[in-house]
């Protein structure tokens, strides 16, 4: 009976000297990690995925006039990339240009980039003219643009904020008018 | 990494895909061995599909609570089936709060529940592990090491494989430990608290790899930290646990 007391208490230090040996491992990686696998500032990369700084691009639009994302730093930003032959995309843009003329007043700024590549600037015009869009239509000819966003499906919608920083990225269509405005409210919430 | 699969005019996003096969498979493994654990799988299934109902429902609440004004101009976008319009975290956090309520309503043994959860659970940290690395998020530090990945612009360490290594070890331990242990009602709890520990102990120190967090407190990560906080109270409750036993 003594013996078998014994054995149990001597069990039971083990464990507790086990379970504090892992701790104090385990508190000392944490220690290390820091110091030799420094977490890095996601903004500061470029890359086309959340959280990420937004890489930047400049296109020409329908217009003829030039357009850098770079140069709408400070405001928030939506870049929709879309086709005319695209059904999701052609049912997405009634919404996003309705969410445009409530909050373009506040510095929304949205740009639809054109797959030009595999579209005709000619049904771009008819489609623009037939919805009304008026936010500015990028023309992506070469389609380096898309390629740099690596948008592999249509549409999809990023989601920047003020700091160039991607908050959201959207793969496919049509997005709900509530996505789109709670997102944006989210967007312009954050801007100073 | 592969973010989305086409397949003809459908593009299906592989994260949220893999997510769906090993919840269900989880939820497959919970309700065929709940006899293991001398509980009735349709009260544990009860149990699952409350709480992510109630998870489902929650999170978007907790949304449109967040927002209220984009939901204004057309109400019946709250009823909307996307997981765009959903608060994940809440709903998360509203779906544990519920299953353990219903649970407790059933006169279920609440460790003896979370036992049996726990090989489902484990399962679904491959899954979570294979989404990651499909996603290309909770990527690693830059390394020259042979073994590392080239993503976001340098060769990193690759930490989505470190995770599913773990995770693989974790479900392979638990349903070891299951086979071993499962069912005696004075084991009820070792599981859940030895899968809790080693979940712990993987996301301690896969997270020390990690490039990117959300979170620092101070110059430490956040993840890391509560992490080391849970590994300390499961070990802690696992010791009491087997000293009550011996006492008995």
């Amino acid at each position: 009976m003594i013996f078998k007391d014994y054995r149990s208490v001597d069990m039971r230090i083990k464990r507790l000297f086990v379970s504090i040996v892992i701790l104090f491992l385990s508190g000392g990686w944490v220690v290390y990690s820091h110091f030799h696998f420094p977490v890095v500032q996601m903004e500061n990369l470029e890359a086309p995925q959340k959280g990420f700084q937004s890489p930047t691009f400049s296109l020409y639009g329908l217009d003829g006039t030039a357009h850098s994302l770079s140069e709408y730093r400070g405001r928030p930003v939506i870049v929709n990339f879309w086709a005319s032959w695209c059904t999701p995309c052609v049912k997405e843009m009634p919404t996003l240009q309705n969410v445009y003329a409530d909050y373009s007043s506040e510095g929304l700024v949205m740009l639809g980039v054109n797959m030009t590549w595999q579209d005709t600037k000619t049904e771009i015009g008819k489609f623009i003219e037939k919805r009304g869009i008026t936010f500015p239509v990028l023309l992506d000819s070469q389609g380096t643009v898309s390629q740099l966003y690596r948008v592999q499906a249509l549409p999809t919608t990023f989601f920047i904020g003020v700091d160039g920083r991607i908050t959201d990225v959207i793969v496919g269509g049509p997005i709900p008018d509530a996505a789109i405005r709670a997102k944006v409210t989210h967007l312009i919430e954050r801007t100073p | 990494m592969l973010p989305i699969i086409q397949v003809g005019p459908l593009s299906i996003q592989t994260p949220g895909l893999i997510l769906l096969a090993s919840g269900w498979i989880a939820i497959s493994l919970v309700e065929h061995y709940a006899h293991s654990f001398n509980l009735s799988a349709d009260q544990l299934i009860k149990i699952v599909f409350t709480a992510l109902v109630a998870g489902v429902m929650g999170g978007r609440t907790l949304y449109i609570l967040q927002y209220p004004s984009a939901f204004s101009s057309n109400l019946l976008s709250i009823f909307l089936p996307t997981p765009i319009l959903f608060d994940a975290w809440g709903g998360l956090v509203v779906g544990i709060l519920v299953g353990l309520i219903s649970a407790q309503k059933m006169g279920l043994p609440l460790w003896g529940v979370l036992d049996a959860l726990s090989p489902g659970l484990a399962f679904f940290g491959i899954g979570l592990g294979v989404s990651h690395l499909s996603s290309g998020s909770f990527f690693g530090v830059p390394s020259s090491l042979p073994w590392s990945i080239f993503l976001w612009g340098d060769y990193r360490h690759p930490t989505q494989v470190y995770e599913i290594i773990f995770a693989l070890a974790i479900f392979g331990i638990i349903w070891f430990k299951k086979n071993k242990t499962g069912g005696t009602s004075q084991s009820y709890g070792d599981l859940f608290l030895t899968f809790l520990a080693l979940s712990a102990f993987s996301s301690l120190v896969v997270d020390g790899f990690r490039a990117e967090t959300a979170w620092l407190v101070g110059i430490f990560r956040m993840s890391q930290l509560m992490a080391w906080v849970i590994l300390a109270i499961s070990l802690f409750f696992l010791n009491r646990r087997k000293r009550v036993t011996e006492i008995n």
